[in-house]
C-alpha cells in the first residue's frame, strides 16, 4: 500500500514519536529534511519502542524485516517495515549504497589498500547484495549505550559538522532553530572517518592520526577509535594506555580547527606522563606522516577519473585543512 | 641559413665552448641534452664571451639579437643570434611560451589571482608579443654575479630538483655522468616558484613561504627573494633586516625534505634576534596560512578540468609536500 509522508509521519505520532515544524525537502546536499516555518524551532524524537537493534534486522527477499524472533510490538513492527520499504532503504538507500560501493570498486586497488589498510572497515562480504546491504546498516545506524540501533526517520537528517549531536536519552532526537535545512552530528569523527562510515566528503573541524604503530625505545600505537573518555585537567582527552614502554592511545588528534593548540597539547601531555623525551617533535613527525600519507593518496589519484574521485579528492583536502589547524601547543 | 645542430656545436666549440659527449634528444621531459655515451662523463661548458647578459639583447622583427655589437666579437654575436633563431627562440621556444601563455590564461580567474599574486609576478590577460619575449627571457637566464646572463647551448639541459646546479666560476657549465638526460637544477626554487617561472611542476625539495605582512606589536614582512646570502652559525640564511619593531624577511623557508629541523630553525633564530618571544608559534601559524592558501588553490581546481589544471594540481601537491617536511627546530 502507497503511503504519503503525511501518513507516516501520523503513524510515528501515534507510536510515541515527535514530529515538529519539519518536512522533507531537497538541498544542497541532496534530499533532507527541513523546516516548515524557520523562525520556530523545529523536533524530530524517535522513541525508544521506534529504535531497531541492527543485531535484530535481517533482510529478506530484498527487504529490511525486523526478525520473527525479536521482540517488538506488531504496530512497531509494521511501522519500521514500510517506512523502510517506502522512504528509506526501499527508497533511495539502496541506490545510493550500490552506488558508493561501486564507485569504491573503480577505485585504484593501491588507493584503495590507503583506505582500507587492513580490511577493517571494508564490508566483508563479496557478495554484491550482501555488502549493499551491510553498507546501508552501517551508514544508518546509530552507537548508543554500548548498542547499534537503527532510528526511523531520524535518520532522514543529513549531517553537518557544525550541528549538534544527536540527543540520546529516552530515546534519541534532534531538536532547535535551523535557518536552513536540519542538521545533525552523525558522530565524533573526521573527514577521513565520514568518508568511509558514510561515503561523502565533509568538512570536518578535527582531524585524527591514521592508525599507526612505531617500535622503537618510545613505542606507539596509535588508534582510530574517537571519543573523550579520559580527563586531564579540565579538558577530556582520549583514552590512552602506558604499557611499559609502550604509550597506547585509543585515537590521537592532530588537527582542530576551534582549539589549535590543543592536539599538540594533549600529546606533550600523555606522551611525558609515559616518561617520553622530545615530545614535541614526535608529535610534529606524527602529523607529517598524516599529511604525507595523504598526500600521496592525492598522487595516486592523479591519473584516473571516475565517479567517487573528485569525492576522494575534496576528503583529503577537507582531512588537510582540519590538520593544518595545529598551532603551537597548551598546558592541560 | 640552416644549420645542424653538429654545425651548430662545431661553432660552438670553435669559440671555446665544450660539449663533450652529448647529443639532442627527447625523453619524459620532452626535447633535451643525452649523454651519447652513458657509462662516459658529459661536459658542457659556456665560456665567458659567450654568456650574454639580458641587459645586452633585444627583439627586433621577432629576431633575438645582441644589441651593442661593439662589446662583443662578430662571431660571439653572429653565433648567439643564430643559435637563438635556430635552437632556441626560433627552434621551439617562442611556440612553447605561447602554448604556456594560452594555458595559463586558460585557467580560471580565481586560480590566476592566487597563482599571481604580487606585482612582481602580475599576469596580463591577453597575449601580446611583448610578454611572450619577456616571458622567455625570463625562462632562459640566469643569475651570475649580480646580472642576468643568457648562456647558449647549456639552456637546452632540463631542470630537475635533484640534479647539480650550474658550476658558475670561469663561465657557466654542467659535468658528470648522466644514466639517463643531462639535467640540472635551475636555482633555488620550489614548487610554486618552479611552476610560475617555467610553467611546469617540479618535486622540488624545499618550500618558501608566500609573501605576507603580517601586523601587530612584532611586524614582519615576508617577501619571494629566494636567497642563501647571509649566515649564522655554519648555515646559509636568507637576507633579512630588522628595523625597530620590524622583522624583514627577503624569504622563508617553510619545508626541507633534507634538513627538516632548518625551517624552524632558522626563523626562530633570526626572531629572537629581533627580540621576539615565542617565535615558534608566529612560524607556525606562518605555515598554517601557506597550507590554506594551498588548499584554498586545491578548492578552486575542483570545480574545473583539462588544460593546465593538472599540472598546478600536481604542483601544489608538491609544495604541500615539500611544506610537510617541518619537524621539530634546531639551534643555529
Amino acid at each position: 500500500m502507497a503511503r504519503t509522508w503525511e501518513d507516516m509521519i501520523e503513524t510515528f505520532r501515534a507510536l510515541g514519536g515527535t514530529a515538529d515544524n519539519i518536512v522533507r525537502g531537497n538541498g544542497a546536499r541532496g534530499r533532507g529534511i527541513f523546516p516548515i516555518d524557520k523562525s520556530k524551532p523545529a523536533r524530530l524524537h524517535v522513541p525508544e519502542n521506534l529504535l531497531i537493534s541492527d543485531d535484530d534486522i535481517v533482510f529478506i527477499d530484498g527487504r529490511l524485516k525486523i526478525r520473527s524472533s525479536a521482540a517488538y510490538g506488531r504496530s512497531e513492527r509494521e511501522f519500521f517495515e514500510e517506512y523502510q520499504d517506502i522512504f528509506s532503504w526501499g527508497d533511495t538507500g539502496r541506490s545510493e549504497c550500490s552506488a558508493f560501493i561501486q564507485g569504491l570498486e573503480e577505485l585504484p586497488p593501491e588507493v584503495l589498500s590507503l583506505l582500507f589498510p587492513d580490511g577493517i572497515a571494508k564490508p566483508q562480504s563479496h557478495d554484491d547484495h550482501e555488502r549493499i546491504e551491510q553498507e546501508f546498516v552501517q551508514s544508518r545506524k546509530l552507537e548508543r549505550n554500548g548498542k547499534c540501533v537503527l532510528m526511523p526517520v531520524v535518520e532522514l537528517v543529513n549531517h553537518g559538522p557544525t550541528a549538534r549531536p544527536f540527543a540520546t536519552t529516552n530515546g534519541v532526537s534532534i531538536e532547535g532553530m535551523f535557518s536552513d535545512e536540519v542538521l545533525v552530528r552523525y558522530n565524533a569523527q573526521d573527514a577521513f572517518g565520514i568518508f568511509l562510515s558514510h561515503g561523502f566528503a565533509s568538512p570536518e573541524l578535527v582531524a585524527y592520526s591514521v592508525a599507526a604503530r612505531r617500535e622503537g625505545p618510545q613505542k606507539l600505537i596509535v588508534g582510530r577509535k574517537t571519543n573523550d573518555k579520559s580527563k586531564r585537567g579540565s579538558l577530556n582527552i582520549p583514552n590512552f594506555r602506558i604499557d611499559g614502554d609502550t604509550l597506547e592511545v585509543s585515537c590521537l588528534m592532530i588537527g582542530n580547527k576551534r582549539f589549535p593548540r590543543l592536539p599538540k597539547g594533549i600529546f606533550c601531555h600523555i606522551a611525558r606522563e609515559a616518561g617520553w623525551t622530545n615530545v614535541e617533535e614526535e608529535f610534529d613527525a606524527i602529523v607529517h606522516r598524516n599529511r604525507m600519507t595523504f598526500l600521496h593518496l592525492l598522487q595516486l589519484l592523479e591519473p584516473h577519473e571516475g565517479k567517487l574521485i573528485p569525492t576522494v579528492r575534496k576528503m583529503i583536502r577537507y582531512q588537510l585543512e582540519a590538520m593544518s589547524h595545529c598551532i603551537g601547543t597548551r598546558e592541560l | 641559413m640552416a644549420w645542424t645542430w653538429k654545425e651548430m656545436i662545431d661553432a660552438f666549440r670553435a669559440l671555446g665552448g665544450t660539449a663533450d659527449n652529448v647529443v639532442q634528444g627527447e625523453g619524459t621531459r620532452g626535447r633535451g641534452i643525452f649523454p651519447i655515451d652513458r657509462s662516459k662523463p658529459i661536459r658542457l661548458h659556456v665560456p665567458e664571451n659567450l654568456l650574454i647578459p639580458e641587459k645586452d639583447t633585444e627583439f627586433v622583427d621577432g629576431r633575438l639579437k645582441i644589441t651593442d655589437s661593439v662589446k662583443y666579437g662578430k662571431d660571439e654575436q653572429e653565433f648567439f643570434e643564430q643559435y637563438q633563431n635556430t635552437f632556441s627562440w626560433g627552434g621551439s621556444g617562442r611556440s612553447e611560451r605561447v602554448a604556456l601563455a594560452r594555458a595559463i590564461d586558460q585557467l580560471p580567474p580565481e586560480v590566476l589571482s592566487l597563482l599571481f599574486v604580487g606585482s612582481t609576478m602580475k599576469r596580463q590577460v591577453d597575449i601580446d608579443p611583448a610578454r611572450i619575449e619577456r616571458e622567455f627571457v625570463q625562462s632562459r637566464r640566469l643569475e651570475r654575479n649580480g646580472e642576468y646572463v643568457l648562456m647558449p647551448v647549456l639552456e637546452l639541459a632540463n631542470h630537475d630538483p635533484a640534479a647539480p646546479s650550474y658550476d658558475t666560476t670561469g663561465g657557466v657549465s654542467i659535468e658528470g655522468v648522466f644514466s639517463d638526460e643531462v639535467l640540472a637544477r635551475y636555482g633555488l626554487q620550489d614548487p610554486f616558484g618552479i611552476f610560475v617561472s617555467y610553467g611546469f611542476a617540479s618535486a622540488e625539495r624545499a618550500a618558501f613561504s608566500l609573501p605576507t605582512t603580517r601586523e601587530g606589536p612584532h611586524k614582519l614582512i615576508i617577501r619571494r627573494k629566494i636567497n642563501q646570502k647571509s649566515s649564522r652559525g655554519s648555515f646559509y640564511v636568507p637576507e633579512f633586516r630588522i628595523e625597530g619593531d620590524t622583522l624583514e624577511l627577503s624569504c622563508l623557508m617553510i619545508g626541507n625534505m633534507d634538513f627538516p629541523r632548518l625551517s624552524k630553525g632558522i626563523f626562530c633564530n633570526v626572531a629572537r634576534e629581533a627580540g621576539w618571544t615565542s617565535p615558534e608559534d608566529e612560524f607556525d601559524a606562518i605555515v598554517q596560512q601557506n597550507r590554506m592558501s594551498f588548499l584554498y588553490l586545491l578548492e578552486v581546481l575542483e570545480r574545473h578540468e583539462g588544460g593546465l589544471v593538472p599540472t598546478v594540481r600536481k604542483m601544489v601537491r608538491y609544495q604541500l609536500e615539500a611544506m610537510s617536511h617541518c619537524i621539530g627546530t634546531r639551534e643555529l
